[in-house]
C-alpha cells in the first residue's frame, strides 16, 4: 500500500466523516421547523421558560417589568415601615422645659409611694394639730421625721392621654388641712395664625381663675417660630377649674402636674412663730421688771433681735401660704416644628398641598432608606453569588477540558 | 440572529455537527441526542449571539463541544473517548480493496491519537470548519489551532506510516 500524500490522507479522513442516520435528520429537520420545541435538552431548567421570554423581549420594554417591580418593592417597603411603627405606639413627644426635658421629670409615683406620702401626710397633719393645741416639741417632732421618711415632694406627671379633664383634683392628694404647693406645665399645639387667639385665651382664663400672669411672651412668625410662653400664678382652689379651661384652647400636647407637700416646713415655721411671740412676750414682760440702765439695754438688744427673727419667719410662714395658695402654672403654646416639640403625625385636621409634599417626601426618604438598607444587606450575598458563580464555571471548564485528558 | 439566520445556519452545520459530536461520542444515539440538544439551545441562544466575537458556526460548535463534553463526563465515559473510534456511524461505503485497506489503516491510526488531537481532526476534516472556527471553538488563538492541527496531522500520518 502506498503511502498517504496530503490530498489522499485528507480526502480519505473526509470519506470517514460519520453521518447522521435519514430517520434523525428527517425528525431534527421536523424539530427545527417547529423551532426547536423542549424535550432534547433534559439539563434545562424550570425558570428556561421565563429567561426565554425575558430574553425575547425588545429592550426598552423589559423596562415595564423591572419598573413594576421595583415599585411593588417600594410600595411592600413603605407598609412595612409604616405598620411598624404604626405598632410603636405613638409619636413621642419631648419637651425642653427650664432645660430639662420632661423625661427626666420624677416619674409618677405608685400606689405604694402614694400610699407612704399620705401616711406620712396624716402623720403630720396630726402633729400639727397637737402643735397647735400645746405646742409640744414631741408632735413637731413627729411631723418633722415623717415627712422627711417619706419624701415630702410629691410629683404626678400626666400623660398627653390622660389630661383631657381635670387631672390636678383627681391626681392631688386630698388636701384635708394640709399645705401643698402645686405647679403644672402645659404644651399646647396650634396652627401658627390661632396663637394670638389662644394667648388671649390663656389671659382670660387666669383672670377668671382670679390668678395673674407672672411673665408672657409671645413670637409670631412662620410655623415652628411662632408661639407663646406663659408663667402664670393661679389660686390653688381654683387651679384645676383653670387647667381644664387652658386645656380646652388648643391641642395639648404635653402636660405635667407636680404636687409637694409643704406642711412639715410650713408647721416649723409656724411653732417657731409661736415661739417668737412668746419669746417677744417674755422679753417685754422683762423688760417693765429691770431695774437699772443697763438691764434695760440688755432687754431691749434682745427684744430687737427677737423682733427681727419674728418677722424673718413670718415672711417665711407667708411665702409657704403664698406657695400653697397659689399654683404656679407654666404654659407653651407651639406650632409644628417648634420649641423642640416633634410634630405630631396628625395635626389640627387640615390636610392641604404642603403636607401632602411633606408626607411625599417623608414616604420617599423611608423608602430610600428601606432600599438602601437592602441594598446593604444584599451586597455581600450578590458578591458572593456572583464569586461562586464564577468558581463554578471555572470549575466547570477544568472539568470539560479533563474530559478529553 | 435572526430567525431566518439561524435556519440557514442549521441547515449549513447538521450534518457537520453531528459528524464531530459523533466523533467524540462514539455513540450513535447519544450523538443524536447531542446534536439536538446542542441546536435547541443554540436556537434559544440566538439573541445572545455577537457577530463581533466570532462566526455563527463557531458559536454553534462550541455550544455542541460543550454539550458533548458534559455528556461525556456525565456518563463517565472518558476512558472510552481512548478507546476503538472505528465505529463511525455512516461511514462512506468502500469502493475497492485498496481503498478498504487504506481506510482501515486510518482508522487505526486515528485510535492512536490523542482525544485532543482527534477533536481537531474532526473539526477540520469531519466538520470542515477553518482555522479560525476551530480556534474560537476551542478558545485558543488561531495560530495556535493551526499549529496544534499540523501536530495532530502529523501525528496521524506517523501512526499511519507505522500501521503500514
Amino acid at each position: 500500500m502506498d503511502r498517504f500524500d496530503d490530498d489522499t490522507l485528507f480526502a480519505e479522513l473526509r470519506e470517514l466523516r460519520p453521518t447522521p442516520r435519514p430517520e434523525f435528520a428527517a425528525e431534527l429537520d421536523a424539530r427545527a421547523a417547529a423551532g426547536f420545541p423542549r424535550g432534547a435538552d433534559t439539563t434545562a431548567s424550570v425558570v428556561a421558560p421565563i429567561v426565554d421570554w425575558w430574553r425575547g423581549m425588545n429592550p426598552t420594554r423589559r423596562l415595564v417589568p423591572i419598573l413594576g417591580v421595583a415599585l411593588v418593592a417600594v410600595v411592600m417597603a413603605t407598609v412595612a415601615v409604616g405598620i411598624s411603627q404604626s405598632g410603636g405606639g405613638g409619636s413621642s413627644l419631648q419637651v425642653e422645659h427650664d432645660g430639662r426635658t420632661l423625661s427626666e421629670f420624677t416619674p409618677m409615683p405608685s400606689d405604694s409611694d402614694r400610699a407612704e406620702s399620705e401616711a406620712a401626710a396624716g402623720a403630720a397633719e396630726s402633729a400639727e394639730s397637737r402643735a397647735a393645741g400645746g405646742g409640744e416639741a414631741a408632735a413637731e417632732e413627729e411631723a418633722e421625721s415623717s415627712a422627711a421618711e417619706s419624701g415630702a415632694a410629691i410629683e404626678a406627671e400626666a400623660t398627653p392621654e390622660a389630661v383631657q379633664g381635670p387631672a390636678v383634683e383627681s391626681k392631688a392628694p386630698a388636701q384635708g388641712g394640709r399645705d401643698i404647693e402645686r405647679s403644672s406645665y402645659i404644651v399646647l399645639g396650634t396652627k401658627p395664625g390661632e396663637v394670638s387667639g389662644a394667648a388671649a385665651k390663656v389671659y382670660e382664663a387666669v383672670r377668671a381663675a382670679g390668678g395673674f400672669v407672672l411673665s408672657s411672651s409671645v413670637q409670631s412668625g412662620t410655623a415652628g417660630a411662632t408661639g407663646a410662653s406663659f408663667e402664670l400664678s393661679i389660686p390653688s382652689a381654683k387651679a384645676g377649674s383653670a387647667l381644664a379651661a387652658i386645656s380646652a384652647i388648643a391641642e395639648v400636647r404635653q402636660r405635667h402636674d407636680a404636687t409637694n407637700d409643704i406642711t412639715a416646713p410650713t408647721v416649723s415655721a409656724a411653732e417657731e412663730l409661736a415661739d417668737s411671740n412668746a419669746a417677744i412676750e417674755g422679753l417685754l414682760k422683762q423688760l417693765g421688771e429691770v431695774e437699772t440702765e443697763a438691764e434695760q439695754e440688755s432687754v431691749e438688744a434682745r427684744l430687737r433681735e427677737e423682733r427681727r427673727h419674728h418677722a424673718s419667719i413670718r415672711a417665711s410662714l407667708d411665702r409657704l401660704h403664698q406657695r400653697a395658695s397659689m399654683s404656679e402654672v407654666s404654659v407653651r403654646i407651639v406650632t409644628d416644628h417648634g420649641a423642640g416639640v416633634t410634630p405630631p403625625s396628625q395635626d389640627d385636621g387640615d390636610w392641604g398641598v404642603g403636607d401632602a409634599l411633606h408626607s411625599a417626601g417623608h414616604v420617599l426618604t423611608i423608602a430610600a432608606g428601606v432600599v438602601l438598607i437592602g441594598l446593604a444587606v444584599l451586597a455581600p450575598f450578590a458578591l458572593i453569588g456572583l464569586l461562586l458563580w464564577a468558581a463554578n464555571r471555572f470549575r466547570v471548564r477544568r472539568l470539560r477540558e479533563r474530559t478529553l485528558g | 440572529m435572526a430567525e431566518l439566520a439561524f435556519e440557514r445556519l442549521y441547515r449549513a452545520s447538521r450534518d457537520d455537527l453531528y459528524a464531530y459530536v459523533a466523533s467524540l461520542l462514539h455513540d450513535g444515539p447519544a450523538a443524536e441526542e447531542v446534536t439536538a440538544t446542542a441546536f435547541e439551545r443554540a436556537y434559544r441562544k440566538r439573541r445572545r449571539f455577537d457577530p463581533t466575537r466570532g462566526e455563527p458556526r463557531a458559536w454553534l460548535f462550541g455550544i455542541a463541544r460543550n454539550a458533548a463534553l458534559d455528556e461525556l463526563r456525565r456518563r463517565g465515559r472518558q476512558a472510552e473517548l481512548a478507546a476503538e473510534p472505528a465505529d463511525l456511524d455512516g461511514a462512506a461505503v468502500e469502493t475497492g480493496a485498496e481503498s478498504s485497506e487504506r481506510r482501515l489503516a486510518l482508522k487505526a491510526a486515528l485510535t492512536h491519537l490523542e482525544p485532543r488531537d482527534r477533536e481537531l481532526i474532526a473539526l477540520k476534516f469531519f466538520a470542515g470548519l477553518g482555522n479560525a472556527e476551530i480556534a474560537s471553538v476551542l478558545g485558543i488563538s488561531e495560530s495556535n489551532a493551526g499549529t496544534r492541527l499540523h501536530r495532530a496531522v502529523t501525528k496521524l500520518r506517523e501512526a499511519l506510516d507505522g500501521s503500514i
